[in-house]
C-alpha cells in the first residue's frame, strides 16, 4: 500500500477510523496540535463512532431468533449437502463446549439457557478477553507490595520479555501526559496463551491497567473501540492485528477514553 | 469443520447488528439477515473457499437492503420502526455514560435514520463494523473516492443534527435542563 493513500480531510477520517500507518498517524497528530478546528472535528467524529457502537452494541449479545438460527439453515440448502451438514452441526456443537471452557463461565452464566449454540462461539471469540482483563485488574491493582512483577526501572527488559512471550512487538505506552506513571508489568496466563498487563498510577494513587492478549481469531483484524463496564470498573477494548487490547480503570469514561486514544496512538 | 458454515454462523451476530442499524426494526432486520443467509447459501460456490467471508456477506446484505428499499420507496422501511422502537439499543446497557449522554445518543439515533441509504451503509460499515475503506469500496461496489465522500457527508449530517437543538421542542424534556446541557456538546463556530 502506498504511503500517501489519503489526502486532505480524508486523512482526518482515516485517523478517526484508525486506518493510517504509524507515520501518517503522527503526521496527523502534529497537524491537529496546531489546527484546533480540525481537532474539534476529529473529536466529534470519534464521538460519533463511539455513539454508534453504544447504540447498537446490545444487538451482538442478543439471542439469535429461531428462524434465522443456524440449525434452520440446512433446510434451505440444496439436498445434496444435507447429510454432511447435520454432521457438521454436531462438530460445531462439540466446538462450542470447548469454547465455553476457554471463555469461562462468565458468558455462559447469563446466556447459556437462551442463546443459541453457535452465537456463543462468536461472543466468546470476540469478547472473551475483557473478563480476564478485568479480573487481572481487580487482583493486582489493590496490591501494596507486589502490584507488578517487573518494575519500571527494568522497562526495556520488560518490553523485550513480554514481546517475546506474546510473539508480537510490544511498546509500553507513556501516559505521563494523562497523569499516570508506569509502575511496571507482568506476564499472565490466558485462554489464548501468555497475556501481559502493564500498570500505571496517578499521583492520587488511582491505578489503571493495560491488558494485552493474543487474539483467538487467526485473521488480522482491527476493530473499533468497544466499551464494557462492571460495577465502577470501566474498560475499553479493541483488536489490532494479532492482539486484543483492553484499558481498564475505575475512572470516568471520558477520562478513560482520553487515555485509550493515547495508548492507541503509541502502540 | 466446514469453513464456509463456520464463518457464516460466526457472522450472524454482526450481520444482525448491521441490519438493525440500517432498518431500525428488529423483525425487518432479521428478515434481511435471513435473506442474506439464504442467498449466501445458494451462492456459496461463488466464495473462493479462502479468506474472510464477512465482507462478502456484508455485500449481499447491503444489496438486498438497497434493492428492497428501492422497491418500497413510497413506504420507506424505517418509518414504522421510528414509531414502534423509540428506545435505541444499548441505552439500558450503559446508563452511566458520562460523555455520551442520552440526549446525544437519541439525536444520533434519529439522525442515522434520516441518512440516505448509500451514506448510511458506508458510515455503518466503517464506524460500527470496523471495516477498512477499501473493503467498504468493494462491498458497496463504488470507487474509494465515493466511499470517502459518502462517509464525509454522513458525518457532517450527523454532526449538524447532534450539535444544534432540534427545531421542535421535546415535551418530555425540561427546557432548562436541556439548555444547560447543550452547550457542552455544541460546536463553537
Amino acid at each position: 500500500m502506498s504511503k500517501n493513500r489519503f489526502k486532505g480531510s480524508e486523512l482526518l477520517h482515516a485517523y478517526v477510523d484508525r486506518q493510517l500507518s504509524p507515520e501518517e498517524k503522527s503526521r496527523v497528530e502534529q497537524w491537529l496540535e496546531t489546527h484546533p478546528e480540525d481537532a474539534r472535528l476529529v473529536a466529534e467524529w470519534q464521538k460519533q463512532n463511539l455513539g454508534l457502537n453504544d447504540l447498537f452494541a446490545a444487538k451482538i449479545n442478543e439471542p439469535i431468533p429461531e428462524h434465522i438460527a443456524p440449525s434452520s439453515l440446512h433446510h434451505q440448502t440444496p439436498p445434496e449437502n444435507r447429510a454432511s451438514l447435520s454432521l457438521l452441526s454436531q462438530i460445531a456443537a462439540s466446538f462450542l463446549i470447548l469454547s465455553i471452557g476457554i471463555a469461562g463461565g462468565w458468558f455462559g452464566r447469563d446466556h447459556l439457557n437462551t442463546i443459541t449454540a453457535d452465537s456463543t462461539i462468536t461472543v466468546a471469540t470476540q469478547q472473551n478477553f475483557t473478563q480476564p482483563a478485568m479480573e487481572a485488574h481487580w487482583v493486582y491493582t489493590p496490591e501494596v507490595r507486589h502490584p507488578v512483577e517487573v518494575e519500571k526501572n527494568e522497562q526495556d527488559h520488560l518490553a523485550k520479555w513480554l514481546s517475546y512471550r506474546l510473539e508480537a512487538p510490544l511498546t509500553i505506552p507513556n501516559l505521563t501526559a494523562q497523569g499516570f506513571d508506569l509502575m511496571g508489568g507482568r506476564l499472565l496466563p490466558s485462554g489464548t496463551g501468555p497475556a501481559a498487563q502493564f500498570m500505571y498510577e496517578s499521583k492520587e494513587g488511582s491505578r489503571i491497567t493495560l491488558y494485552l492478549s493474543k487474539s483467538l481469531n487467526d485473521e488480522q483484524t482491527e476493530t473499533a473501540f468497544q466499551f464494557s463496564q462492571t460495577g465502577s470498573t470501566r474498560a475499553f477494548y479493541w483488536y489490532n492485528g494479532a492482539l486484543g487490547y483492553a484499558v481498564i480503570g475505575d475512572i470516568e469514561r471520558n477520562e478513560l477514553l482520553k487515555i485509550v486514544n493515547n495508548v492507541y496512538q503509541q502502540l | 469443520m466446514d469453513e464456509f458454515l463456520d464463518q457464516l454462523t460466526k457472522s450472524i451476530p454482526v450481520l444482525r447488528r448491521y441490519a438493525y442499524a440500517l432498518v431500525k426494526d428488529s423483525s425487518k432486520a432479521d428478515d434481511l439477515v435471513q435473506d442474506c443467509l439464504e442467498r449466501s447459501l445458494t451462492k456459496r460456490h461463488q466464495w473462493k473457499g479462502k479468506g474472510n467471508l464477512k465482507p462478502w456477506l456484508y455485500r449481499i446484505l447491503s444489496n438486498i437492503h438497497l434493492n428492497h428499499y428501492r422497491q418500497s420507496k413510497t413506504n420507506p422501511i424505517h418509518s414504522p420502526a421510528e414509531l414502534t422502537e423509540k428506545t435505541p439499543m444499548g441505552m439500558e446497557t450503559d446508563t452511566t455514560s458520562h460523555q455520551l449522554d442520552h440526549l446525544y445518543l437519541r439525536d444520533l439515533d434519529k439522525a442515522i435514520t434520516k441518512l440516505p441509504d448509500e451514506q448510511k451503509q458506508v458510515l455503518l460499515l466503517v464506524a460500527l463494523e470496523g471495516l477498512s475503506y477499501s473493503e467498504v469500496a468493494s462491498i458497496t461496489q463504488v470507487p474509494l473516492g465515493t466511499v470517502m465522500s459518502r462517509l464525509s457527508r454522513a458525518r457532517e449530517t450527523l454532526r449538524k443534527s447532534t450539535t444544534t437543538p432540534p427545531p421542535t421542542k421535546e415535551p418530555t424534556i425540561n427546557t432548562d435542563v436541556r439548555s444547560s446541557l447543550t452547550p457542552t456538546i455544541r460546536r463553537v463556530k
